[in-house]
């Protein structure tokens, strides 16, 4: 358990007084060193090398938080936003980098969190997406083998450590006939699509304060419908 | 409990007699067990960083070291190796390739989480009483080589543990996906993702050692179907994997 190293040592001869005793007993030092740490006042200097504390002896709460989001709905996203041209399949990073600034949020597909103090652990986000597609969806437009959907991770507005988190569908039927393609383009049940996915974040470097994680859509569909969702975030700090 | 020697009425206080009994109460201080505290005593203001026994697998391991990304569709990583059945351990090692073999290929050599050789379990000392492994992998294309697009082929996946000398597979954790493959030298791009997550206890490893995890894959088709091209295969852009210690108890 906790260690302490009384300041005042007495020798023989020595002259004892009221206030070296005192520090004995009670002095607010850091680290510790009086039997002041019996009241409440441990800290980290205190702990011997190699301690294991159980963890019913820490506070719930105390090294974690954590929050879950989640809906279902039919969230249908047109093309109205976006302005990535139907011709342009952007099922590549340097097309997707060229409208980086054209996603948009999946409403409660994330949520923010609160990190206590600064430079936590680590923040775990994890997160788990269902993209439907009842075979009603706006599926005209030029071939839909350049239509895609993107969603990706997005922590406070940037995504730039998140690349390993971009999941791609392709949300329409294809009303097109292709040689030899036609079994897998018109299967209604092949165009919906799970995704899941999670992330850490090195919480080195993140500030005390509210943060937001969110999963955003980047598209040049019609339609693209997110149905179900839910999205987790623990703080270790 | 304290042991200390009270002065008594009487008693000539001197600095030597009070310094037996601050001598005392120091080490009866210092000698509390653990369990002289009460019930949450403690919170975030009596640690830092180092009460995260994270360190358990030694050396220690940063956030990068158990979190293995990776994100670039001009470089995929492709496999040809094909399932090699259900609680199969046989391992052909990482990256792409494995034409021709029936055996599991990690995704990676790079997403391998390696560290010091520990054991798990509930009667471990060190309180390592599993690892949460968690896998995402993008999948953007599976190709029959030259089979009719009617036919489904798929993609397995699975975890599997390093003892020190093999590889073993986590039946448990094995996934599968199916889609209509691309036929012939087709270009198109399918886009689908395999999610794996399991807690890797001594149910698993029992009483052997742990130094090392990573996510498997192969190519799937079944029987009935026709056997696929001399190149078949499975690629893979992006992926995402951790392994978490989980101590306890």
């Amino acid at each position: 358990m906790g260690h302490i190293t009384f300041p005042s040592v007495f020798s023989a001869g020595d002259v004892v007084s009221a206030p070296l005793i005192t520090e004995n007993i009670h002095a607010p030092n850091l680290p510790a060193d009086s039997l002041d740490v019996i009241n409440g006042q441990l800290s980290l200097p205190n702990w011997p090398t190699g301690v294991l504390v159980k963890r019913e002896k820490i506070q719930r709460g105390a090294f974690t938080n954590a929050r879950s989001n989640g809906s279902t709905s039919n969230r249908d996203y047109f093309r109205d936003w976006f302005v990535v041209p139907q011709t342009d399949d952007i099922d590549q990073d340097a097309v997707e980098a060229a409208y980086l600034n054209q996603y948009i949020s999946i409403v409660n597909a994330g949520r923010p969190f609160h990190v206590r103090s600064a430079n936590p652990v680590a923040v775990y986000l994890s997160w788990a997406l269902y993209m439907s597609n009842d075979g009603q969806l706006d599926n005209s437009g030029p071939s839909q083998t350049e239509q895609c959907a993107y969603i990706k991770l997005f922590v406070d507005g940037d995504s730039t450590d998140f690349s390993h988190t971009r999941r791609s569908s392709r949300p329409c039927e294809d009303t097109n006939t292709y040689a030899g393609e036609s079994y897998r383009r018109t299967y209604k049940h092949t165009m919906a699509n799970y995704i899941t996915g999670h992330a850490f974040i090195d919480g080195s470097g993140l500030a005390r304060g509210m943060h937001n994680a969110q999963l955003r859509l980047l598209s040049n569909c019609n339609q693209v419908r997110v149905n179900a969702c839910i999205f987790n975030v623990l703080v270790i700090h | 409990m304290i042991d200390i020697t009270k002065p008594r009425d009487g008693d000539a206080l001197t600095a030597a007699s009070i310094q037996d009994v601050f001598t005392a109460l120091e080490a009866g201080v210092n000698n509390l067990d653990e369990d002289a505290t009460s019930m949450q005593a403690f919170n975030r203001a009596h640690f830092d960083r180092s009460a995260f026994r994270f360190d358990l697998i030694s050396p220690a391991l940063s956030v990068s070291a158990w979190h293995k990304t990776y994100g670039n569709d001009a470089a995929p990583f492709t496999f040809r190796n094909k399932y090699p059945g259900y609680n199969t351990s046989s391992y052909g090692g990482s990256g792409s390739g494995g034409s021709g073999a029936t055996n599991w290929r990690g995704i990676d050599p790079n997403a391998q989480i390696t560290f010091t050789a520990l054991k798990i379990g509930n009667a471990r000392a060190n309180r390592l009483r599993g690892i949460l492994l968690a896998a995402d992998l993008h999948i953007t294309e599976i190709i029959g080589d030259g089979v009719a697009a009617s036919y489904m082929y798929g993609v397995a996946a699975a975890f599997m543990w390093y003892d020190g000398s093999a590889w073993n597979v986590i039946p448990g954790s094995e996934r599968y996906m199916a889609q209509y493959p691309e036929h012939g030298t087709a270009a198109y791009t399918c886009h689908r993702n395999l999610s794996l997550r399991y807690p890797l206890t001594d149910a698993e490893t029992g009483n052997n050692n742990v130094s090392g995890v990573q996510a498997v894959i192969a190519f799937a088709y079944g029987s009935t179907a026709p056997v696929p091209g001399p190149d078949p295969r499975v690629r893979v852009d992006r992926y995402t994997v951790s392994a978490i210690p989980i101590q306890a108890g």
